[in-house]
């Protein structure tokens, strides 16, 4: 396997964690229900699927 | 693994190193102007204020106007270079003369930046008309030994021997 560039040294989810932390800020400035539902579903999907993903290929392809 | 989920947690533990030039500015730059625009944007976009409280609403016109340029660069600067891949510019006009002298010319410089060429096109009409056969062309159409009159009837772009002045750049 060839070895991870760029930002992927950095996490194997870039694009999860980048909506995470777009997720997690819209939180702390807004509090109201609307904004806990609607911006604590994509945390929640964006930091629980770096997780369920990294099981899924470890069950098919094993540790790299 | 060398890799890890957390961000940073492979390169603070030592299985990975942190490579700035593999990321480039370009990305940070455009990454940057993306933010600042819907920063500036976030009230008309969403109805809400961002975290700034009416910042980017007290904004002036001139001040979005110069954060709007900067932005551009940043965006700039992470398009790929044009051409991205190798161009062939063909020479249509006759040889000799200052059409001729002045396409070559401009074609050989602009060739020589890159990994593109410029070409003479082969003397005929051929540049002219659409190829046939999946672009090949046989020798008596590349080289025509001899036209009868009845031909240039037929065809009226065709009134002399290499009589084509049309430029074409054609991308291969």
């Amino acid at each position: 396997m060839d070895e991870p560039r760029g930002i992927l040294r950095v996490t194997r989810h870039p694009i999860l964690w980048g909506i995470a932390l777009w997720a997690a800020v819209h939180l702390i400035s807004r509090g109201d229900t609307a904004s806990l539902i609607f911006f604590g579903g994509f945390l929640l999907l964006a930091v629980s699927g770096t997780v369920l993903q990294d099981r899924r290929k470890e069950r098919t392809i094993g540790v790299d | 693994m060398t890799t890890s989920n957390v961000p940073f947690a492979a390169i603070i533990q030592g299985r990975n190193h942190f490579r700035f030039d593999e990321i480039g500015w370009g990305k940070v730059l455009a990454g940057l102007a993306l933010y600042f625009v819907l920063v500036f944007l976030h009230p008309y976009l969403f109805w809400r204020e961002t975290l700034f409280e009416g910042g980017a609403r007290r904004m002036s016109t001139a001040r979005g106007l110069l954060l709007a340029v900067l932005c551009s660069f940043g965006l700039a600067l992470a398009q790929t270079p044009f051409p991205s891949k190798p161009i062939r510019l063909i020479v249509t006009s006759p040889p000799g003369g200052s059409n001729d002298i002045l396409i070559e010319s401009s074609g050989r410089s602009s060739a020589s930046s890159s990994l593109s060429r410029c070409d003479r096109q082969p003397p005929g009409r051929l540049g002219l008309r659409r190829r046939r056969n999946g672009g090949e062309i046989s020798p008596r159409r590349l080289y025509p030994a001899r036209r009868h009159r009845g031909h240039a009837r037929r065809d009226p772009l065709f009134s002399g021997r290499f009589r084509t002045t049309r430029s074409a750049i054609s991308r291969r």
